[in-house]
């Protein structure tokens, strides 16, 4: 290496295969990656061999005939909108979904070479789209590809409630480590076995529906890593009980029965609930911060008295202004049996 | 070797394949995880490491990226990320950093590799294949029936 002699020499293509991949890997999405197919004969296969794959509708803006629903919207946008119309939801008009799910199709029917894993699958869109029958088969396909890193964000978070059933993932448990999915309602088929080697989990717009109590360490017993934002379990127990657990993110968790937490060796919860939850059972001897957001303090005293009682080991707290106005005025400091004998650093931040 | 300066800190020298040496705190060049483990194994106590993939031109732009890692810690991220900008762009021409590139891969530094593999994607996103072959002088060998069969068998990700 280090020839300068020969400017003119194509030094990209004679970089080996592994340093290749890694740049293709570095691309933003799969299409880019699949576009350097026509570069060269030594281009052609290459892309193949990716073990990430990102499937990105942002990737994928109109162009050509397909323009016509973008122009209607540029027309749309041209007009006066009235008041603080929303127009966050525009995005599907603007992006090409018919040929994002045909590309996709095409990756997935696309034959690999030799036994060649997929390590990474990922699939975001910030707009609602796709249907059940893509979303089986964008994760039969990494299952059986021996995937580690699963994502499947298909909408935006805030649009609509959870639409599609998530399938058995399980198949997938000697191999898959962190699973991040959102808009998906889970049934207890959706983990048919415990999943041995998933350590990170990330849920977003789920909603539970199974049996009376939502356990979620049973079926997956190796959780390091827990975030739950926007969970719907109507009528039901959820129970957060691992081992191994270190690090838990709750925001708008919504649940009519109570909350059971009993964590042995979680260092770090992020509590944001509007409503503050019923804990049944909250242990967390090992706690070291916690940063809470709760919304009215004063009307859920005795649930946020319960709260603080189960976190009082912190070290460090962050809290917003409302809990500490509502600490403040009700004297629920007084009430509370060791109020954080071990706090060195504690915090506020406004809404 | 086993000089020491004034901090106690350990050297080591490094030898480019072009015979340039380049001596440097041990914690500097165990950035490497290909040098830290022939520290490990007991190779740099005769003379020097010698690194027959790496020229002295290479390697000194290699040294100038692990001295400012392993003096910067986690607290001085914003800064960093704008240090590597700037290293990356003063490496901006082709042959720099593909250079860099396998060197950072022989010397095993994931930082810098990661770094180069992005500046280089980044150079690719969005550029036509004909201006991608252009930049980097890449031979469009097809054939012009293979061309043709490769367009349609890819149609898909160019719609």
């Amino acid at each position: 290496m280090g020839n300068t002699l020969q400017p003119d020499r194509d030094r990209l293509s004679n970089l080996p295969d592994d340093i290749l991949l890694h740049i293709l890997r570095s691309l933003n999405d799969t299409k880019s990656a699949v576009r350097t197919s026509v570069l060269s004969t030594r281009w052609r296969h290459l892309w193949t061999y990716l073990q990430d794959l990102n499937f990105d509708i942002n990737s994928f803006p109109p162009g050509g005939d397909r323009s016509s629903s973008f122009n209607f919207v540029r027309a749309l946008l041209g007009r006066q909108r009235r008041g603080n119309c929303d127009i966050s939801r525009i995005g599907a008009f603007t992006r090409d979904i018919p040929s994002f799910l045909n590309f996709m199709r095409a990756v997935l029917a696309h034959q690999r070479p030799g036994n060649c894993r997929v390590d990474r699958l990922r699939f975001s869109a910030d707009v609602s789209i796709g249907d059940m029958p893509i979303f089986t088969e964008l994760i039969n396909y990494g299952l059986s590809h021996g995937v580690r890193d699963l994502v499947i964000v298909p909408a935006s978070p805030h649009t609509g409630p959870p639409s599609w059933l998530l399938p058995d993932l399980s198949l997938a448990s000697p191999t898959l480590e962190t699973l991040n999915l959102r808009k998906f309602i889970i049934r207890p088929s959706s983990f048919g076995h415990p999943m041995l080697a998933l350590t990170s989990l990330n849920l977003q717009n789920v909603a539970y529906d199974g049996g009376g109590c939502f356990d979620i360490c049973n079926m997956i017993p190796n959780l390091t890593n827990l975030c739950l934002v926007q969970i719907w379990a109507m009528n039901k127990i959820l129970k957060i009980t691992g081992h191994k657990l270190v690090r838990l993110r709750l925001v708008d968790v919504t649940i009519s029965g109570a909350l059971e937490i009993s964590l042995p060796n979680l260092e770090v919860l992020e509590y944001g609930c509007y409503r503050v939850n019923d804990f049944s059972v909250i242990n967390l001897p090992s706690l070291r911060h916690a940063e809470l957001e709760v919304g009215n303090a004063e009307y859920y005293r005795q649930r946020l008295l319960k709260l603080l009682n189960g976190i009082s080991n912190v070290e460090s707290l962050v809290l917003n202004s409302l809990l500490l106005q509502a600490l403040n005025d009700s004297g629920l400091l007084e009430n509370l049996a060791s109020p954080f004998p071990n706090l060195k650093s504690l915090k506020f931040h406004s809404p | 070797m086993s000089i020491t300066t004034e901090n106690n800190e350990k050297m080591i020298t490094l030898m480019s394949s072009d015979g340039e040496e380049f001596v440097v705190e041990e914690a500097v060049a165990a950035q490497s995880q290909t040098i830290k483990h022939l520290i490990e194994d007991g190779c740099s106590t005769e003379g020097s490491i010698p690194l027959p993939n790496v020229t002295g031109r290479v390697l000194s732009e290699v040294i100038q990226y692990c001295k400012k890692h392993s003096s910067s810690d986690d607290k001085e991220e914003k800064e960093l990320e704008a240090w590597d900008a700037e290293f990356v762009k003063a490496a901006d021409d082709h042959v720099a950093l593909t250079d860099l590139m396998m060197a950072a891969n022989f010397l095993d530094i994931k930082g810098l590799l990661d770094l180069v593999a992005q500046t280089l994607a980044n150079m690719i996103t969005g550029k036509s294949p004909e201006e991608v072959r252009r930049m980097w002088n890449i031979k469009n060998d097809f054939t012009p029936e293979e061309a043709e069969k490769v367009r349609k068998e890819n149609q898909w990700a160019f719609e």
